[in-house]
Parts: C-alpha cells; sequence; structure tokens
C-alpha cells in the first residue's frame, strides 16, 4: 500500500492535498481497501460551510458504508461528479481521479491534528 | 592446560546448573500464564494441525508443519530420551519422571512461543530460503542484534558439539559395545549417510526427517511396550512409585543410593530440559520454515514437541526402566538402559536399544546441521555453507574415532549459553507472543480445511459467525460478475454436514422437517426447514437421500450450534447422529460453466445429475467426492464434498483450470456469495429469519407438508397456516443508490411498518435491492414504501422474489 509523502492524512482514513487556501480530499488506499468495491459516493453540497470533523459524505460499497469527515474549516469548493457515473474510480485510483471533494478554507482556521504518511502509517500499524 | 580444562568443567556445570534451570522454568511458567495456558486448552488444535487438516502446497515456507515437527523432532529425540532418563532415575529415583514431565508441560508453552516469534520475525533471502529463529527475533523484534549474534554463534559451537561429535561418539562407542563393530567403520558410514541428505539442504533434511522420525519413534515405541507388555503386572506399580517419590524421598534400596526430594526433583527438571530443550532456541529454526502465514499455527505444531518427546518417548524409557526392576541395581546412563532392555526382551531387547539410539543419534545430527547452517547464514550470509557441510560431515567422521572431552564441554556450554539470549527475547517479547495468540483466536474460531490455500491466495479473511473464511479475493463485484458470466469457485466448508444413520433414520428426519421425505428416492436432495414446537424456523437445510438408512443433512454455520443439539434432543433409539463438518470439506462451484470446469475431473455421469440430486464420484480417479447439483447464488452449479483433508488439492487442481479458451475459474469469498444470493432472492438464516419466525411469514409455506400426519412444530404450524400472517418477508428494491443495512427500519405509509433483513447494491441489475420484514398490508408486490438509512428516508416499492433469475438450463429439471 501506498502512502504518497507530499500529502496529509487523517486517523479516519481520509487524505488531504493542500494548495494555498484550497484542501482536496480523498479517502487513502488502506480505506479503499478496507472498504471493498465501492458503489455509491453520497457527495456534499458545493458551497456548504463545513466545521473540521464534521460529517460531509459517506461511501457506500458493497459490504458497508462509510462516513467521510471534513479534515479542516471551510467551504465545499468543488466536488468530483466522476464519481457519480463511476464511484469504482475510489477503489481504482484514490489518490487521483478518485478525490471526494475540496475545501476552501476558513482564513485563520487552525490546520490542527493533520498526520505526516509516516504518522499514519504508525496508526495503521496499531490498527493491525 | 589441566586449569584449563577444570575451568571449562565448571564453567559447564555453572551454566547447566540450578539458576539457568530456575530460569528456564520459570520463563516457561511466565508464558503458560501469558498465552492462556495454551498447552492444556488448544492442545487437541494441535494434533489437528499435524495431521496436515490445514496444509496447502503452494503457501511460502520450505516444508510442511509435519516436516517442520519432524526436523525439529529430529534434533531433539536424542540419547537423552534413553540415556538421559536413564541417569534421572539412576540418580534421583523414579519421582525424577514426575519431574520431567512438569518440565514438558511448562516446555510445551515455552516451545509455543518460540517457535511463533521464529515465525513472525523470519526473513526470505533473494533465493526464496526462508531463515528464522532466536537471532532473528532477538535483532528483528527486540533491536538486540548482538544478542542475536552472540546467540547464533552460541549455536554454531554447539552444533559442532553435541549436534555432532558427541552424537556420532557415542553411535560408534555403542555399536563397538554392542555388535563389535569397529569405531572406524562407523566412522565412515556415518559421515557418508550424513553427507548424502545435508547436500540437500532443509527439504532433503526435512524429507528424510518426516519419513525416519515416525519410523525410529515406533521402532522405539515397539520395543518399548514389548517390554512393558510382559511387565503389565508392574506398570500401576511403577506409576504409583513415580508419583510417590516426586514428593517424598527415597532410602537406599539394592544398589541404589537414596535421594533426596530435591535431587530428585533436579535430576528429573534437568534432565528434562536436556530432553525436550524447551528454552534454548534450537527447535524454532526448524520451524521458521515451516509452510504458513500463521505463527500461531506453527507453535501450536512445536508446541507438540515436548509432548512427543518427553511425555511419550521419556515416558516409556522411564517405565521399562522401574518395570524392570534394574533401577534399583546402581548402574547409570546407557548402560542402564541397555540392562533394562536386556532384562526385559534378552540380547535383542538389547540390540533394539542400540539399533534407535543409532536412528536417534542420526536424525540429531541431520538436526542439528541445519541449526549450526542457519546460524551461520546469519552470521555470515551463504559465503561458507559449502565449506560448512564439508566441515560438518568430515567432523561426524573425527568424532566417531576421538573422544574430545575439552571440545564436548565447550560445546556444552555453547549450548547451555543458548539459553540466556534467548530467554531474554521471550520474555522480552511475551507481550507479542500473548498479543498475537489473543488476536489469532479471536480472528480465527474456526477454520475450514482451506484456510491455508485462502492465505496464499491472498484472500481477505473475516469472521463470519465464528468461522474464518475469506471475504473476497480479487473483489466482491469481480467475483459476483464472474459467477453471472462464467463460474466461481467457493469454500462453503463451514456448512454444518451431518450423517443421520441407521434402521430409524428415516422416520427420524420425517419427524424433523416440515416436508415430507416419502417422495424422495435415492440420489435426491430436498431443500426443506426445521421448526420447533412453535413452528418457528430453525434453519432450512438441505436433505440428501442415501437410502432409508441413511440420510445426509447440510445445515447452516449459524445456526448449527441450535440444530446439532436439537437433532440429539429427538433422536430415536435406533439412529446415530454423526456431525462430520470437520472431516469433510465442501467446495460450491457456481456459474453457467461450472460444468465445464469438473470436465477433466470427473466421470462423465455427473452432467446428468438432475437439479437437486447428487452421486457419490472420485475426482481425479483418486479422490472421493459426493457431487451434488444445487445452489445458493442462482447459477448451475455443483457442490463436491471430499475428505477435508484433501480439500485444498481438489480446490488447488479446479483453481488452476483454464477452460479451453483460456477461461479460468475464479476464487470467490463470503462477498460474492452474499450478493449473489440476494439477487436469486434466497434467503440467509438467522440473518433473514430465525425461531421467530414461521414459514409462511418468509414465504416458505410451499414446503410445509400437511398430509404428513406428524412432524414437529405440525400443531403449530396447522394453527399458524389458518391465519394470514402479521408481517411477511418481502423483497424490496431502492431508488436511489442508498444501500440499506440489516436493521434500518421500513415506512408504509409515513409509519413504521418494518425492519430490514438483508440489503445490498446488485450487481448484475445495477440498483439497490433487499429483504424486509414487513407489515402484511405493505408487502403486496408494488406497493411503495420508505426505508430509512443513516438518517435519511429513500423510497423503495416491494417486489417479488428473484430479483434475478438465470434464463437457461430449465431442461435440466426433472420431476422435482
Amino acid at each position: 500500500m501506498e502512502f504518497p509523502h507530499d500529502l496529509k492524512y487523517t486517523s479516519t482514513h481520509e487524505w488531504i492535498r493542500m494548495d494555498g487556501n484550497r484542501a482536496r480530499v480523498g479517502v487513502t488506499s488502506f480505506a479503499a481497501q478496507e472498504l471493498s468495491d465501492v458503489v455509491y459516493v453520497d457527495l456534499p453540497e458545493v458551497g456548504k460551510e463545513v466545521q473540521a470533523g464534521q460529517e460531509v459524505s459517506v461511501v457506500e460499497s458493497v459490504k458497508a458504508a462509510s462516513s467521510i469527515y471534513a479534515p479542516l474549516a471551510g467551504r465545499v469548493a468543488d466536488v468530483n461528479t466522476a464519481l457519480k457515473s463511476n464511484p469504482a474510480l475510489l477503489n481504482e485510483s484514490c489518490y487521483q481521479e478518485g478525490w471526494i471533494f475540496e475545501l476552501e478554507l476558513t482564513p485563520g482556521a487552525p490546520a490542527q491534528g493533520l498526520l505526516t504518511s509516516k504518522e499514519y502509517l504508525k496508526t495503521l500499524e496499531g490498527e493491525k | 592446560m589441566l586449569l584449563f580444562e577444570e575451568f571449562v568443567t565448571r564453567l559447564s556445570d555453572f551454566v547447566w546448573g540450578p539458576p539457568s534451570i530456575l530460569l528456564l522454568i520459570g520463563t516457561g511458567i511466565l508464558l503458560s500464564f501469558r498465552t492462556g495456558l495454551i498447552q492444556l486448552k488448544k492442545f487437541g488444535l494441535g494434533l489437528k494441525i499435524i495431521r496436515g487438516d490445514y496444509d496447502d502446497p503452494g503457501i511460502a515456507g520450505d516444508v510442511s508443519h509435519y516436516q517442520a515437527l519432524s526436523t525439529a523432532l529430529a534434533a531433539t529425540i536424542g540419547t537423552g530420551n534413553i540415556v538421559g532418563v536413564a541417569t534421572a532415575i539412576a540418580v534421583g529415583g523414579p519421582g525424577a519422571v514426575f519431574w520431567m514431565w512438569i518440565t514438558a508441560l511448562v516446555g510445551m508453552a515455552t516451545k509455543y512461543s518460540c517457535c511463533l516469534l521464529a515465525l513472525r520475525y523470519r526473513t526470505t533471502d533473494p533465493s526464496g530460503h526462508i531463515s528464522g529463529g532466536p537471532m532473528y527475533y532477538l535483532e528483528r523484534g527486540l533491536g538486540l542484534k548482538a544478542l542475536g549474534r552472540l546467540f547464533a554463534l552460541c549455536t554454531v559451537a554447539a552444533a559442532l558439539g553435541i549436534g555432532n561429535l558427541v552424537q556420532s561418539h557415542s553411535a560408534a562407542d555403542y555399536l563397538h559395545n554392542t555388535f563389535s563393530i569397529p569405531q572406524g567403520v562407523t566412522s565412515v558410514a556415518l559421515a557418508v549417510l550424513v553427507g548424502l541428505v545435508i547436500i540437500g539442504g532443509i527439504r532433503r533434511i526435512a524429507h528424510v526427517a518426516s519419513f525416519l522420525v515416525p519410523f525410529m519413534c515406533a521402532f522405539y515405541t515397539l520395543a518399548c511396550l514389548v517390554v512393558l507388555v510382559l511387565n503389565i503386572s508392574k506398570i500401576p506399580e511403577a506409576l504409583g512409585l513415580i508419583f510417590k517419590h516426586a514428593f517424598t524421598p527415597l532410602g537406599a534400596t539394592g544398589g541404589f543410593l537414596g535421594s533426596s526430594v530435591l535431587l530428585t526433583m533436579r535430576m528429573g527438571v534437568a534432565r528434562g530440559i536436556f530432553s525436550n530443550e524447551a528454552g534454548l532456541g534450537s527447535a524454532p529454526i526448524a520451524h521458521a520454515a515451516a509452510k504458513t502465514k500463521e505463527p500461531v499455527r506453527e507453535g501450536l505444531v512445536a508446541m507438540m514437541g515436548p509432548f512427543i518427546d518427553t511425555i511419550l518417548v521419556c515416558t516409556l524409557t522411564a517405565l521399562v526402566i522401574i518395570t524392570t526392576g534394574v533401577w534399583r541395581e546402581g548402574l547409570d546412563g546407557a548402560t542402564l538402559s541397555a540392562q533394562a532392555f536386556h532384562r526385559g526382551l534378552g540380547i535383542w531387547g538389547e540390540r533394539g536399544v542400540a539399533l534407535s539410539l543409532l536412528l536417534f543419534v542420526y536424525t540429531t545430527i541431520i538436526g542439528w546441521f541445519y541449526y549450526g547452517d542457519r546460524a551461520l547464514y546469519y552470521l555470515t550470509g551463504p559465503r561458507y555453507a559449502t565449506a560448512y557441510k564439508w566441515l560438518w560431515t568430515s567432523l561426524v567422521a573425527v568424532g566417531a574415532v576421538v573422544q574430545l572431552k575439552t571440545v564436548w564441554n565447550l560445546a556444552d556450554i555453547a549450548n547451555g549459553f543458548m539459553a540466556f539470549p534467548n530467554l531474554v527475547g521471550l520474555i522480552g517479547l511475551s507481550g507479542v507472543v500473548s498479543k498475537s495468540t489473543r488476536d489469532y483466536f479471536e480472528r480465527v474460531k474456526r477454520v475450514t480445511p482451506l484456510v491455508g490455500t485462502h492465505e496464499r491466495l491472498g484472500g481477505r479473511m473475516t469472521d463470519f459467525h465464528g468461522w474464518y473464511l475469506p471475504l473476497q479475493y480479487s473483489g466482491i463485484l469481480e467475483e459476483h460478475r464472474a459467477v453471472r458470466q462464467v463460474a466461481g469457485l467457493f469454500d462453503a466448508s463451514h456448512l454444518a454436514k451431518i450423517h443421520i444413520t441407521g434402521e430409524d433414520a428415516h422416520s427420524f428426519v420425517q419427524k424433523l422437517v416440515v416436508s415430507d421425505l416419502s417422495r424422495m428416492g435415492r440420489g435426491d436432495i430436498l431443500y426443506t426447514l426445521i421448526t420447533n414446537e412453535k413452528g418457528g424456523v430453525l434453519d432450512d437445510i438441505l436433505v440428501y437421500m442415501h437410502s432409508h438408512r441413511h440420510y445426509f443433512l447440510v445445515t447452516n454455520a449459524v445456526q448449527s450450534a441450535k440444530v446439532i443439539p436439537w437433532l440429539q434432543k429427538h433422536r430415536f433409539p435406533n439412529t446415530q447422529i454423526r456431525d462430520a463438518t470437520q472431516a469433510l470439506g465442501m467446495l460450491a462451484l457456481q456459474g453457467p460453466r461450472a460444468v465445464e470446469f469438473l470436465e477433466p475431473y470427473l466421470k462423465a455421469s455427473y452432467k446428468r445429475l438432475k437439479l437437486y440430486t447428487f452421486e457419490q464420484g472420485t475426482f481425479q480417479n483418486k479422490i472421493p467426492v459426493l457431487v451434488s447439483r444445487t445452489g445458493y447464488t442462482g447459477e448451475d452449479g455443483f457442490e463436491l464434498i471430499p475428505p477435508a483433508g484433501k480439500s485444498a488439492w481438489v480446490w488447488n487442481t479446479l483453481s488452476n483450470t483454464l477452460l479451453s479458451d483460456g477461461t479460468p475459474l475464479v476464487p470467490c469469498g463470503l462477498g460474492a456469495r452474499d450478493t449473489l444470493r440476494l439477487e436469486a432472492g434466497n434467503l440467509l438464516s438467522g440473518q433473514d429469519f430465525d425461531e421467530r419466525n414461521n414459514p409462511f411469514e418468509i414465504g416458505l409455506g410451499k414446503l410445509v407438508h400437511f398430509e404428513k400426519p406428524y412432524f414437529l412444530g405440525r400443531p403449530a404450524l396447522a394453527r399458524l397456516h389458518a391465519r394470514e400472517p402479521r408481517t411477511r418477508l418481502a423483497a424490496f428494491t431502492l431508488k436511489g443508490r442508498a444501500i440499506p443495512r440489516s436493521g434500518n427500519p421500513v415506512f408504509g405509509a409515513g409509519a413504521r411498518a418494518g425492519e430490514v433483513t438483508s440489503g445490498s447494491f446488485a450487481p448484475t441489475l445495477g440498483y439497490t435491492i433487499g429483504l424486509a420484514h414487513i407489515d402484511s398490508s405493505f408487502s403486496a408486490p408494488g406497493t411503495e414504501i420508505e426505508i430509512e438509512t443513516r438518517g435519511q428516508r429513500f423510497p423503495g416499492v416491494v417486489t417479488s422474489k428473484p430479483f434475478y433469475r438465470r434464463r437457461a438450463l430449465t431442461s435440466l429439471k426433472g420431476a422435482h
């Protein structure tokens, strides 16, 4: 399993790609594997204000439903509509084409609690 | 020089003295507790694993469980089992045997732990060979590389001595004394025999060991048993002596000098440890080569080592010595054993022991070679591997003719010193042992004979009502599609398989199930229900009819804990119930092209099997399998029921089969099994219904044959049949793509009207489907309902089952 070094992570298995005041969010390869085949992604509405830790999306797989939380506070600026017709993108390319939503970060809100790839890997070892 | 020799002797006394022995036993006790007394609780499981029930030929590793244990036992069972026991009794009296048992019992936990760790921290070299053992768990588990090196160094040194020189010397000596064979002859012969095997590496060593070890054990056991049968009347007395003098001192009798309880204990414990080597760290090197992914499983195998070595083999020696009475005569060591067998069986007894001893020595030399070889590899890599083989072989020859007392002592010290780093490793990693053990038994409550296969194929394993089974291999959707379009292979071995036999088998099963069996013929299968007295459904089952005196039931894994006691409770005196769940495997081959995959392996008659019939066949003309044509996925398919131990073979053969156009058979997990059965509208016992539901509520009323005058639950069912069910198990589809899960509420006309039991995205259909218990007023097909999932309500509609129906194959339906 791969966890790119240029991304940040959460203990709830989201990844975050920071780009200025924008943060793109998806699920890690670990989560994608645990979920098994994704059949439906419940995307949030663009423009929705969210708090860090708030549930924003739900990924339904054949076996289970799993909540996706906002890693940081902000406004939903974009969602990956490609997932509507092809939810399997989340399994096939979880870090690229399988991204879920993008936040425009609230200015000045603290960017706390995010993990580096190394730290995230450690939390996984704890889970096993 | 003399001073040096004395120093060596003293050091040897120290490393094998009471403090280290206390440390070894103490660690064993600690590990017994940290593993929850694994040696008592999982003893039976260990036996089953050795039998090969869980072996998979393709899994990583060099040798099978059984071969790994044989290699370890080859090295372990040695002169200690014959000579050591004699010494313990000669000095400590019969009570010493009791203390040997205690060491073995405690040592089982130690052995379990170090072999578990050896597997967990083993490595594979670029050429694919496996190395493991205390040096690796010290380095990789505790980060103590220096201690790892110390251990390896001691192992190399010890191997040359107690694994080689001492062994060949005692063999040559013994053969000279018993058969007057010159030492020179033994020297050359033994060196050649050893060389031939070790050249071939672990695989040949394990191969030879797995042949010789059982043979030598059987041979020695037989010799002992003959003596014991001749002295059978003295066995109770001998056992009495063992127990009595474990705790009470024994005064001098005959030539026996008498001993204190402390001396008895010390002799028993020390000789016990010498014999089973628990805690020294040698056996884990052999077990690390085992083909398994589960360290716990190999630990359980290793655990049987001290049992076989000490509790079986040493006890036999001890009983021979005690029942023949020679222990009172002031003899010691090899002479005592030889005398005991002489007394028991005459000159042939003595010769028998000599031959056993020779075999014990030979296997010890090849077993220890492997230990030394791996330790050297750890220290220097493959560089000196060939030189070491030559050195080993020549030392066998040298050892037979020369007595190198100081070298022996040095080796003995090295052997004792192996224990120190190893005990550091064991204590330091006892948390890992404890956690791995707990996790394993948490995860793996019951396994099917295919567990090794699932692991090898990379199946993602999950717990299914206590069974450890694959959830998926390549992916649920892919597996699902494969079954709809080509074929998939499932492990269904967790289904309970029960034989009902006897004079009254027919009337018993008639009493048990709601359907009438009288329309069945030999080779027919019936899908029916078992209900309780209130008409509640205990389980849905398949009844296979062999004859009126032999039925075979396949019931659900989930409910077998209830069903089997239920059968026992209602059993007729003239019927036997035999649970063959563990003895048989069960593979389900499902899909439109399933029939083609069986083509190369079965006689053609299977193709003529009608739906819901079976026949006894042979797979590849050698494995007996029961072949039936039923299924759960909604596709055509077969079940193959082979003996448990042959299941992996059948699975591997089928899954390596390509059809003429190159299409492979796809291994499938529980995930696909569930989506497939739901599309086909098949129910899952324990989830879609249980004892609280009657057959009419779940749409299976047609299975209840009231024309049958009596069966369990009939009166209640007759009453229930007369009125409209309050709720019905209904099929529904959902608009939108949310997926309802078991337990989600159902609403009809805005009010709560029921509960979802199964829900899934239907891969073949492309929308969401499910089953729910719904108030009868909302259960008619076409009724609009709402289902709440994740706090939101989604609109759905009640529909009729099945959601999916295959097109072809109606021609196969027979008279049923």
